[in-house]
């Protein structure tokens, strides 16, 4: 999910008006960019269930198989980190054999004592950056269809569009004036902290009522 | 002249400028060029924007876009059905129209849709979660229901629809959504003449709080009455919310009941 109106140029433009009237000498582009990810970071860290969807990306996982266990590694998805793992599917098999089951890692251990309920279904345990497979009698696609929510990518490139959405564009920029301030060892207005409090007090009520809403059965 | 109008009636991005800098000419009158006052005219609307209750945002914001095969123009997308044995799932970017426009989808309402049958109505379809669709995907039943769920930049759909054999079988959707507001533009004389994207009850608190961000941008103390304008404009949008969420739990109470 990228901004649709605000390009890293757009942000540094308007952060740049600040660091004029406080210390121009010493602020770097580099920095602002860094605290500018960090706060989209953060404010991702508050969406709701269904926003944080807008991060979802739908890829390929490629898998280590051996028998009837498989292993695959995350390290490789730099660009898009994986935060959570919505789903996979192993598209070759018959139909309600294809998603894969999520287990813990104490029952994926057990699953090779329990033949008959592995029947039929290949099971996947994430521990960190490693996933593992195991299948009873269905043999593993070494590639997978691997759905996942990502972090927000970090924008280094100016006229790439920010990793948030437009409406909070704007709580992210006071969070990054805030560590500007910080890291200058300057004294913030207080209205600044006021207002972020304020709009983050709000984004975590409407998570809420969001999350409360699509565990009843909303969107 | 006004180029585009968004929702308020009244206030031109011209006005607003006029109104902010007159402040500026007032308290720092040297900084006048360096302030990007635009921007904080887009920042306060959209921070208005997150606090509206639902019916006002679906009242002001609300939009509606067409998901269909053969997509042109404006408020179009096109739908690509999965082309295997079945044809049942497909699935619409909706990041950008056939016109090239950027979607500004802050949020899904609901789905509706129309089958290609002649006579056909509309009917809902019906929001899953990825998981939940993953499952129905596995029962081969037909029974005149199309689901759906959102991921990333993508709507994909699940359709049971009985008379649904081709692609070309495959009917229109009609997704309604709330936008966010546009972020306005002084990149040429002509959209200085754009109105406002916030409604005109609510222009005095977002003036005030981009006079707000003046403020702090020059890290001059701001006038008390500036902070008071702001909080209870603020209180009123929830207060406003607070009796919508009454409402909204009250007709539940009431259905349940």
């Amino acid at each position: 999910m990228t901004s649709k109106d605000w390009t890293l140029n757009d942000a540094l433009g308007y952060l740049r008006v600040l660091t004029s009237q406080i210390d121009t000498t010493k602020v770097r582009s580099n920095f602002v960019i860094d605290a500018l990810h960090a706060s989209i970071s953060e404010v991702a860290q508050f969406l709701s269930v269904t926003k944080i969807f807008d991060y979802g990306i739908k890829t390929t996982l490629s898998v280590s198989v051996s028998g009837k266990y498989g292993t695959a590694v995350l390290t490789g998805f730099t660009t898009n980190p994986v935060n959570k793992i919505i789903k996979i599917v192993d598209t070759a098999q018959a139909d309600g054999k294809k998603l894969c089951v999520e287990v813990t890692q104490e029952q994926f251990d057990n699953l090779k004592n329990i033949k008959q309920e592995t029947t039929g279904a290949i099971f996947w345990a994430r521990n960190g950056e490693d996933i593992n497979f195991y299948s009873g009698d269905l043999t593993i696609s070494a590639s997978l269809s691997f759905w996942y929510v990502g972090y927000p990518k970090k924008i280094t490139t100016t006229t790439d569009y920010l990793e948030m959405k437009d409406p909070f564009v704007s709580l992210v920029l006071a969070k990054t004036k805030l560590k500007i301030y910080e890291i200058l060892k300057s004294q913030p207005p207080d209205s600044l902290n006021v207002g972020i409090n304020v709009q983050m007090a709000n984004l975590r009520n409407t998570t809420l009522q969001e999350n409360q809403a699509s565990k009843v059965g909303g969107k | 002249m006004s180029s585009i109008n968004y929702i308020s009636k009244q206030w031109t991005v011209n006005d607003a400028l006029g109104f902010l800098r007159l402040l500026v000419n007032e308290i720092a009158p040297d900084k006048l060029q360096s302030l990007s006052l635009i921007d904080y005219i887009n920042n306060a609307t959209m921070e208005i924007f997150t606090m509206l209750d639902p019916v006002t945002k679906k009242e002001d914001y609300g939009a509606s876009l067409t998901i269909k095969d053969g997509a042109s123009g404006a408020g179009q997308v096109e739908l690509l059905v999965d082309n295997d044995s079945v044809f049942r799932t497909a699935s619409a970017d909706i990041s950008v129209d056939a016109g090239t426009n950027k979607l500004r989808i802050f949020e899904i309402t609901s789905i509706s849709y129309t089958p290609k049958a002649a006579l056909s109505v509309p009917q809902p379809a019906i929001f899953v979660s990825p998981l939940e669709f993953e499952n129905l995907l596995a029962i081969n039943q037909k029974n005149s229901e199309v689901w759906w769920y959102k991921f990333g930049e993508l709507l994909y759909f699940l359709n049971r629809y009985e008379t649904i054999t081709l692609i070309t079988d495959w009917g229109t959707f009609k997704v309604y959504y709330n936008r966010f507001p546009v972020k306005l533009a002084i990149n040429s004389a002509d959209r200085l003449g754009d109105t406002l994207d916030v409604r005109d009850a609510l222009v005095d608190l977002m003036l005030a709080k981009a006079k707000m961000s003046i403020y702090e941008e020059l890290q001059m103390t701001p006038p008390e009455s500036l902070s008071q304008v702001i909080e209870t404009g603020i209180k009123s949008i929830k207060d406003s919310l607070n009796v919508e969420t009454q409402l909204i739990e009250n007709k539940a109470k009431k259905s349940q009941s």
